[in-house]
């Protein structure tokens, strides 16, 4: 384990959370794609419905 | 209250997420005809056999003056009536379901012909079928113990090979 | 505080909870193996359906709803340090849900109750089954009115305080439930208890469905809570950080709450006795609510990346690899947030509006809710369950090693048994089905796909004995050692300052959830009593 100073402690704690923001926005993309790839390319190809 | 600057950038694009999902759905539904099956309509399940729409020698597809094809089936345990029925491909089409007993569900695999048939009410739906081919008329609601059984057959034929029946109705006739 | 009730009571439920998912395990895995048709020995219709029956009200209602009371018991003891309001009433209670229970499992068992955990009239079953099924729900109301007397008593006793946020978000369940189960308890005592008594001949099909949506969306987020009261409240410390954020956490419990109960039309998309108007409505709706859990993968993920940089990852991502996954709470959040990926995903396909019917009945349903009850729920049920039961036992755990792997593998069979079951679904293989006898050569393609399920399903049945057998041993093994420990809440860096009311109480919610309510499902309802329906008398299976 290694020994973080108070300081590096604090900062840490209240640096923005850029790895979490990264991952969300590739797992909500890869979903929007993975929406879109089903409703434009399997649901609407099979027929109108009404 | 304090939120997180990148959370709440986040939130920004978590919403315009759903705007765009809502945006698609909502364009599609009241520009381009793209909806469930929605029409509310009841009908004694008990008595089909005495109405004039649903009475046997009524059944299957029927094509009117103006063209328009309507498809009236029968779901039972544990088939759909007529057992065996062609249509033409890449067709508005618009099915008729009723039940004459328990809830069913009805699914075309592949298609978008899909819809519940609950007894007491007529489910009606307009669909096509861009593909042609023979393809199975599945029911996919637990009806019983038979349900593994529930099935028919639907024949899609290329629109310029398909058979019209004789014109047997007129436009806009549903009874 | 001499606690022993309290943790009676806990175990007592748990183990009820437990007992009825290891027997539905079992049940599971005869189905997908009958479904194959792979042993001919094995076919029938009969056994099959009286199977899915069971297992669906055992994992469905029985699991679910005594696991949420004991875990709530203890929550609300622990959290607010005060002991169970009155302890009677909170045993008579589970004596009632536990009677209801086994009333209803003896049709089940018996085949007397093939219905399916849904019920939908006009197929009928025993009574015993509908008025077991009543007496479970009206059980488990004892325990949502002694949650919120506990959290209304407090907030007397602490004027101007901050509720601890595990007993705000189990309060909040407990008046999620009581709003999400009135819809069955109306079907129930209104239509179906009267005509499977027999003194109705008939009963309203289309109304039945109905008020069964009202339920069958919020129950689910009454499961999901105990899970994120997991993600916000145990495993930030365990990740040895901090919460990132309580604000967030109880405004996401709060839109949770509200926003999945007005939305059960996205369950009747393909029913003809609802107009498209209040399905689209119901689909809006059901957006909203994925708002709050997108939102609450953030703030958990946040407070891991901390717990990850605390402990020397560096980078965009290195914080991942740096986390304790030898600790169950925090391997349990990372599995249970995978499969809320793609069971998420799959939610947002389902809600869909017109896209329903690409999926609607078919396979890729259960698939869907497998994944996203059986994994991302119920791998945080054990997870809170090693991390409480030497806390009620006062004795360790049995093997963190094993549970380790337990966990693993329950997300690995998981993987294995829906993923193909999503499959079966866009190529069109029904559900509830309980063989594959269209002859029809399309079926020859969903072959290999039931082939995976069953080793999924087998892996799952070992990773659920092997969760029986740790708790089973911690309570009863000999330990070498005693474990004294309390449970530990997680807190955020800066202690809550200002908290605004209305993220502190439930009484402004309870009214928006009514307004809403009103809106959604008042003339859907409304309007069965002013068309003329035609009523369905009961038919057998």
């Amino acid at each position: 384990m290694n020994q973080l100073t108070e300081e590096e402690r604090k900062e840490i704690i209240e640096s923005p959370p850029i790895g979490t923001w990264s991952l969300m926005l590739i797992v909500s993309l890869s979903m929007v794609a993975g929406w879109l790839f089903l409703y434009y390319g399997v649901f609407l190809p099979r027929g109108m419905i009404n | 209250m304090h939120i997180d600057p990148l959370e709440k950038k986040w939130a920004q694009i978590v919403l315009a997420i759903c705007a765009l999902f809502v945006g698609i759905i909502m364009i599609d539904a009241l520009f381009h005809s793209v909806n469930a099956p929605s029409n509310v309509e009841t009908i004694n399940s008990a008595t089909l056999h005495l109405s004039e729409e649903f009475a046997e020698d009524n059944l299957g597809v029927q094509i009117d003056d103006k063209g328009d094809i309507t498809i009236r089936m029968v779901a039972g345990r544990y088939s759909f009536l007529p057992k065996k029925i062609a249509v033409p491909a890449e067709t508005k089409l618009t099915f008729r379901w009723v039940s004459i007993d328990v809830l069913h569900g009805v699914h075309i695999p592949m298609t978008n012909m899909s819809t519940m048939i609950v007894p007491g009410f007529v489910a009606e739906i307009e669909t096509s079928f861009p593909k042609p081919g023979n393809y199975p008329v599945l029911c996919n609601e637990y009806c019983g113990l038979g349900h593994d059984h529930m099935w028919s057959k639907i024949d899609v034929v290329e629109k310029d090979q398909w058979v019209k029946p004789q014109i047997t109705s007129k436009e806009g006739d549903t009874k | 505080m001499n606690d022993i009730t309290e943790r009676r009571l806990a175990l007592s439920h748990m183990w009820v909870a437990f007992i009825a998912f290891i027997l539905a395990c079992f049940m599971g895995e005869y189905q997908v193996l009958e479904r194959s048709g792979l042993f001919e020995s094995l076919d029938s219709p009969s056994v099959y359906f009286a199977s899915v029956s069971t297992h669906g009200v055992l994992m469905a209602y029985v699991l679910t709803t005594f696991f949420i009371m004991g875990f709530g018991y203890y929550t609300a003891s622990t959290s607010l340090k005060v002991p169970i309001w009155n302890k009677q009433l909170a045993w008579g209670g589970f004596g009632l849900a536990l009677l209801g229970t086994v009333l209803a499992a003896i049709p089940l068992l018996l085949g007397l109750a093939s219905v399916l955990y849904t019920f939908y009239p006009p197929v009928q079953a025993h009574y015993l089954f509908y008025l077991g099924a009543t007496l479970l729900i009206v059980g488990s109301w004892v325990w949502c009115g002694i949650m919120i007397k506990m959290f209304l008593q407090w907030k007397q006793e602490h004027p101007g305080e901050t509720v601890p946020l595990a007993m705000f978000a189990t309060t909040m369940n407990a008046m999620l439930w009581l709003w999400t189960s009135a819809g069955v308890a109306m079907e129930s005592l209104f239509l179906i208890l009267p005509w499977s008594f027999g003194w109705v001949d008939t009963i309203d099909v289309g109304l039945a469905r109905t008020l069964f949506a009202w339920t069958l969306h919020p129950i689910v987020y009454f499961w999901l809570i105990p899970a994120y009261i997991a993600f916000y409240t145990f495993v930030p410390k365990h990740a040895g950080s901090y919460l990132f954020s309580d604000e967030l956490a109880r405004a996401a419990f709060i839109v949770l709450v509200v926003f999945s109960l007005p939305i059960g039309f996205h369950h009747l998309y393909m029913d003809p006795e609802q107009a498209k108007g209040w399905k689209m409505l119901h689909g809006v709706g059901t957006f909203i609510v994925s708002i709050p859990t997108f939102m609450t993968g953030f703030t958990v993920i946040a407070s891991l990346e901390i717990a990850g940089r605390l402990r020397g990852g560096k980078g965009l991502f290195g914080w991942i690899g740096s986390l304790p996954w030898t600790n169950t709470m925090v391997l349990s959040v990372i599995l249970s947030l995978l499969m809320l990926i793609f069971g998420g995903w799959g939610g947002l396909v389902n809600a869909s509006y017109a896209m329903n019917a690409m999926i609607h009945n078919t396979a890729w349903v259960p698939g869907h809710f497998h994944l996203i009850f059986a994994g991302t729920t119920v791998i945080m049920y054990f997870a809170i369950a090693y991390y409480l039961w030497p806390i009620l036992t006062k004795k360790p755990l049995y093997s963190n090693n094993l549970a380790l792997v337990q966990l693993w593998t329950w997300f690995i069979g998981m993987s294995i048994m829906t993923t193909p079951w999503h499959v079966l679904g866009l190529l069109g293989q029904p559900r509830r089905i309980s063989s594959v006898v269209y002859n029809n050569l399309m079926t020859l393609s969903w072959k290999p796909y039931e082939l995976l399920m069953i080793l999924g399903g087998l892996v799952l049945l070992g990773s659920a004995c092997l969760f029986i057998y740790l708790i089973f041993k911690t309570q009863f093994g000999a330990a070498n050692e005693a474990f004294e420990g309390e449970v530990e809440y997680a807190e955020t860096y800066h202690p809550v300052t200002d908290l605004p009311e209305y993220l502190n109480d439930i009484k402004l919610w309870n009214k928006v959830i009514a307004v809403l309510m009103f809106i959604s499902f008042g003339i859907p309802i409304l309007q069965f009593f002013f068309m003329d329906t035609y009523d369905s008398s009961a038919w057998g299976y």
